[in-house]
């Protein structure tokens, strides 16, 4: 992340929610601002011409999110707004006009948001991160990782990050096969599992594409509607795997 | 030396979680979470300055983990970091009540991992 990274205001009268969603976001390259009222982020809106994008929880006292939107649209803040709900149905707000999408607050969101700023951005370049490829023998990079997130963390110890990737090559090698198997065979609570641990390792190896994609699929197996996440769950994996065995 | 305890179910996550913390230089123990005992028994022979832990474990649940940690004396001045890949306000919101002292999301990598490691117990 650095200065040109973009600037998303997240306003969420619960801090430690808000400062959840500011951690997803800034893993995928944003800078996160954080307001917890409305008021608060309409006079931050007006104040900072930096901030590309909102994200805001839909119940919050006072000042709803809706209001928040109708408000900023009011004071000529047209940056894409993003309204995070609780339980409640999603699809009846989608039609709000000035609403940009709607996403429900549960165990997907950190993976599901990210993506759509990127797309909501769209034009906007996505920041190189800090101190790419400086570590010698180090690959330029392997589609679907960020290797130079693990290799700060590791203070540059390539040899180590390399042996995490070949760890994890190996332990998921056959995991889409065996993963749909199980859920062929009825045993979906199972697959569910699995699919959690592989969906938390990727994403602690900074996995960019594959969590989203599991995140998809976890969300469409329990609402038994899985089809092509699947196929994308699959590719995923096997972008980050194929790039793995080449290093 | 700052000692770390690493508690998840996936051994894969153990190593991604160990091996930048003791890049850095922390003293670290990872325990497979057969049961809760067994962490236990980790904890009264490492006496970890930080437990970092999962949530959702199929043979120790986490949040009874936490609040065994937090009735017992030996344990005071412990501090927890959960590490889950659920990020519910509800679920945020029962740790907290448990008082963790801090909870992040896998998701976030290992970068945010050893950050928040060492706000917690100071960088080594």
């Amino acid at each position: 992340m650095n200065n040109s990274s973009p600037m998303v205001l997240v306003v969420d009268d619960h801090r430690l929610t808000a400062e959840i969603t500011g951690m997803a976001l800034e893993a995928s390259g944003f800078q996160v601002v954080i307001e917890e009222d409305g008021p608060s982020a309409l006079a931050r809106l007006a104040a900072d011409a930096g901030i590309r994008a909102v994200v805001s929880d839909l119940n919050m006292p006072g000042m709803d999110g809706l209001a928040l939107l109708d408000a900023m649209r009011g004071q000529g803040s047209a940056q894409p707004f993003v309204l995070l709900t609780g339980q409640e149905e999603t699809g009846p707000l989608s039609g709000h006009p000035g609403l940009d999408g709607v996403l429900a607050k549960d165990g997907a969101v950190e993976e599901t948001l990210p993506p759509l700023l990127w797309r909501l951005l769209q034009g906007v370049a996505r920041p190189a991160p800090a101190g790419a490829g400086v570590a010698q023998g180090t690959p330029g990079g392997l589609p679907g990782l960020d290797l130079e997130a693990g290799l700060q963390a590791l203070g540059q110890d390539w040899g180590t990050l390399k042996s995490l990737l070949e760890a994890f090559r190996e332990e998921y090698l056959t995991a889409a096969a065996d993963l749909r198997g199980l859920r062929d065979s009825g045993a979906v609570q199972p697959c569910l599992a699995g699919l959690h641990t592989l969906k938390g390792a990727a994403g602690m190896l900074g996995a960019t594409r594959l969590p989203s994609a599991i995140a998809d699929l976890e969300q469409a197996l329990r609402d038994q509607a899985d089809g092509p996440q699947w196929d994308t769950f699959t590719a995923s994996l096997r972008e980050v795997l194929d790039g793995i065995a080449g290093i | 030396m700052a000692k770390v305890l690493v508690v998840d179910d996936s051994k894969m996550f153990r190593m991604l979680a160990s091996a930048p913390l003791v890049n850095a230089g922390y003293d670290v123990l990872a325990v497979d979470p057969v049961s809760l005992f067994e962490v236990l028994k980790a904890m009264y022979a490492f006496s970890p300055d930080l437990v970092l832990t999962d949530y959702w474990m199929p043979n120790c649940n986490g949040e009874t983990l936490v609040r065994v940690i937090r009735e017992d004396p030996n344990f005071q001045n412990v501090k927890i970091l959960v590490c889950s890949s659920h990020g519910e306000e509800s679920l945020v919101e029962k740790m907290t009540q448990h008082h963790v002292n801090g909870y992040i999301l896998k998701g976030g990598g290992m970068v945010n991992l050893l950050a928040r490691t060492g706000q917690l117990i100071g960088p080594v």
